[in-house]
């Protein structure tokens, strides 16, 4: 206490004041210097944006020094080659390449191990224009990749994903399908959404992967991610065993790829789905058996349209509209007084279809 | 008694002091390097427009007809391409929803929503003819504490997207504002919530005018101005380096639609729902033990508007000081609780101690000044130095920030309003910061009492 006398604290007081004032003048002088920095920097960066164009639209006439220029401004420069190839300026590919192979190629490996997301993002985009130009994944981008994909950040994932889909392999696939699983759910579908949009090379790779995986929720990922791509019937050992797993998702997932390609006793597995103890099981059956839209699986339906959950309710009579006029009788047909449940989740679905023919 | 009161207070104010100088240091590295970025704006486009992730943005009406046109506006004017606007008409007694059935030709739709989180009954679902994006929500008013947050919800029910953000009537967004945060919810890992940056217009918005880029000449909301600078420039980035802020302001933060459904969406017995929600996030994801981020765009940018009479100031501060003393106790578990990491250990005891705590702390040190000067007397010349030690503090804080506004976003014309600013903060001393203090008093004093009646705040 002794220490904190009124006069120490006089002395302590105007310390601190002195300090702060003078942090005061440091910062209003740093601040008048960075002002004229970003000045001239803003100046600098509209006449290189201009330049850069130019360059680009006569890359074919050149010197080594205007060559310098472009490598110098990379992120500048692919901003304005990224828009000017989307717009298909230059006639031929070659332009393309050439630019790719002097200007971006040579500072890839910098751009994929830099801290900054930006020059990772534009590596993923270089990436994706390389596998779009050169035909084939050489091992070295290979690597490149697992890498981008391997990062924290969904942007350079975004951009590595696509990349990948222009020329798959079996590693980057596995790669791109453990980066999927594990993320948040909406990172997850947006992922999923690009993944879907593949080529149907993918298939043979997303099949070898389920041939060996053992963790079901990635199992459960890649038969949803097969639903989702051209129909190609391919063996796959452990289907018959993932149909009766334990585990619902996985269960689902299997039973709704086989449904999609239609295949030998998938009727019988959709029913004893439907009949399932557990409601989001039967729910979640019911949106299938809406997507196949077999009409003999309709009368199956009818039942739950009646279940004690709404969801399964809900989920049967939406089934029920997509599969064409036999769905529909049916629904049409429940009585408000036979069973209230019943007539109501079917005038709704009807009611909702009437309002959207009426859009 | 009263002497051990100011070595504590004093000991208070001093670890304040660095705590927010180290905020103040890490924010203008992270501003700084927001800034850059956010002058590659072709090339965030690219990256984010290319892929664009629908959002709904969801918008709580109560009684604001025929002034909210301009921040429906602000909304559609977005230059992000996938944009669903869901407006909650929260059961206005006005011409609210006539208005918007005129202005947006709207018609009926069938009401199909889940039923996931618990609201007031909805009367009707509207879409707008006009504008495909749009769907009107009329519900009855939920009065009992916060009506926000029961519209939020009522919106969530319906909300297909994966992301939502929250905006409030009275707020216009910058055109850019929603790539902003999309593109920053794709660079952080795991992101569940982003805030926008928050600046206050001039008077006229609520009139339905264009914004002017100027500081308010309103007093009161100049002093506000100064302290949403604060807040926004140093508070929320500071935040960001100690595992996230706990509290985003309800008038533009995004969210990750399944997050928020997850813990239940909107807390409706809480005026600081928007707060609350950030907390109940970091609350769920460290208890499970997900990976998460919250992060902070300042390139985002909204203007809201905020109460220009003392009175309206008053209420408002009231409500948010019991909401937030209802959010604490409501997480009081992650409290040093080093199960909850970096949230627990450090981020919420110094959001407890210096945020809800702080301007009751200096409400108490106001009222102390004044009993001591009354009874004791002071040593003029240690209150003369006390004083002078406030200010500087109070003028680096504040200048650092106007500076860093000056230096990146410019939003407003500083070289006219510079000194206008600098003026008020030394006025702010004065008036703005015992008066907000003496209200957290009051509101705390207040909570306090409800909750022994059995209220909730």
């Amino acid at each position: 206490m002794e220490i904190l006398s009124f006069s120490n604290l006089i002395i302590i007081f105007k310390f601190l004041s002195l300090i702060q004032f003078a942090l005061l003048g440091i910062l209003f002088l740093l601040t008048l210097g960075y002002k004229f920095y970003k000045e001239y920097h803003n100046k600098q960066h509209e006449e290189n944006v201009l330049k850069i164009k130019k360059l680009l639209l006569n890359y074919e006439s050149l010197n080594d020094v205007e060559i310098l220029f472009l490598k110098k401004n990379r992120q500048n420069a692919f901003v304005s080659f990224f828009d000017l190839e989307k717009q298909s300026t230059w006639p031929e590919h070659a332009i393309y390449i050439n630019i790719l192979t002097e200007i971006f190629l040579p500072k890839l490996q910098e751009d994929v191990y830099s801290h900054d997301w930006f020059a990772r993002s534009r590596a993923a985009m270089i990436l994706q224009l390389k596998n779009k130009y050169f035909k084939g994944m050489s091992a070295q981008d290979e690597a490149y990749l697992m890498v981008l994909l391997a990062d924290s950040a969904t942007i350079v994932n975004i951009n590595a994903c696509i990349a990948v889909l222009f020329s798959p392999t079996q590693k980057t696939i596995d790669c791109l399908i453990d980066l999927i699983s594990q993320k948040r759910r909406s990172q997850y579908e947006i992922l999923k959404a690009i993944l879907n949009q593949s080529a149907f090379q993918v298939i043979p790779l997303i099949q070898n992967r389920l041939s060996h995986e053992k963790n079901i929720y990635t199992r459960a990922f890649c038969y949803r991610i097969l639903r989702q791509l051209p129909k190609v019937d391919i063996a796959i050992e452990s289907l018959e065993q993932d149909l009766n797993a334990s585990e619902v998702d996985l269960k689902l997932a299997s039973l709704s790829y086989i449904s999609y390609l239609e295949k030998p006793r998938y009727k019988t597995y959709l029913l004893n789905a439907l009949n399932d103890s557990d409601w989001e099981v039967r729910a979640r059956c019911a949106k299938i058996v809406g997507y196949t839209g077999d009409e003999h699986l309709a009368k199956a339906l009818e039942p739950h349209l009646s279940d004690e959950v709404w969801w399964v309710r809900y989920r049967a009579a939406e089934a029920l509209m997509k599969m064409g006029a036999v769905g529909k009788d049916i629904l049409k047909s429940k009585d408000i007084e036979l069973d209230k449940f019943a007539y109501e989740i079917s005038q709704q679905q009807l009611k909702s279809f009437q309002f959207n023919q009426g859009k | 008694m009263i002497e051990t009161l100011n070595w504590i207070i004093l000991s208070y104010f001093l670890v304040l002091w660095v705590g927010y100088i180290i905020f103040l240091t890490s924010s203008i590295k992270g501003i700084l390097n927001k800034y850059k970025q956010s002058l590659n704006n072709n090339f965030i486009n690219i990256l984010v427009q290319s892929h664009s992730i629908p959002v709904t943005v969801i918008m709580p009406l109560y009684n604001f007809a025929n002034k909210v046109d301009f921040a429906i506006e602000g909304i559609l004017n977005s230059n992000y391409p996938d944009i669903r606007l869901i407006i909650v008409n929260d059961g206005s007694t006005d011409n609210t929803l006539e208005h918007l059935i005129k202005v947006y030709e709207l018609e009926k739709v069938l009401p199909a929503f889940k039923n996931s989180l618990v609201t007031a009954p909805i009367n009707c679902i509207y879409q707008s003819k006009k504008f495909n994006q749009m769907t009107v929500i009329d519900k009855t008013h939920y009065s009992v504490i916060s009506s926000g947050a029961d519209a939020n919800n009522a919106a969530l029910n319906i909300c297909q997207t994966p992301l939502f953000m929250t905006v409030d009537s009275d707020t216009v967004l910058d055109p850019s504002a929603i790539t902003n945060m999309v593109y920053c919810y794709l660079t952080y890992p795991h992101c569940i919530a982003i805030g926008g940056n928050i600046y206050i217009p001039d008077e006229q918005t609520s009139l339905n005018k264009p914004i002017k880029h100027q500081i308010p000449r309103n007093l009161n909301l100049g002093a506000q101005v100064v302290e949403y600078l604060r807040s926004f420039f140093y508070g929320h980035e500071g935040w960001s380096s100690i595992g996230g802020a706990l509290c985003h302001s309800g008038a533009c933060t995004m969210f990750e639609r399944r997050a928020v459904e997850e813990v239940g969406g909107f807390d409706r017995d809480n005026y600081s729902y928007d707060s609350e929600i950030i907390m109940k996030l970091h609350h769920f994801m460290r208890k499970k033990g997900f990976p998460y981020s919250v992060a902070y765009s300042s390139p985002s940018i909204a203007w809201a508007s905020q109460p220009d009479t003392l009175i309206g100031l008053w209420n408002q501060r009231n409500r948010w000081q019991r909401g937030l003393w209802r959010s604490f106790f409501t997480h009081i578990k992650m409290l040093f609780n080093p199960f909850y990491g970096a949230t627990g250990l450090v981020a919420f005891p110094f959001y407890f101690l210096f945020e809800i705590l702080g301007p009751v702390v200096e409400g108490v040190a106001y009222i102390l000044f004044f009993l001591v000067l009354i009874t004791h007397g002071v040593d003029v010349n240690l209150v003369f130095w006390f004083i002078i030690m406030a200010w500087s503090y109070l003028y680096l804080i504040t200048t650092s920030c106007i500076f860093l506004n000056y230096l990146t976003y410019e939003q407003y014309h500083l070289k006219r309003d510079l000194f206008y600013l600098l003026g008020i903060t030394f006025l702010e001393l004065i008036f703005y910061r015992p008066f907000r203090g003496i209200g957290a008093v009051w509101s705390t004093l207040q909570y306090m009492f409800n909750r022994l009646l059995g209220k909730c705040l």
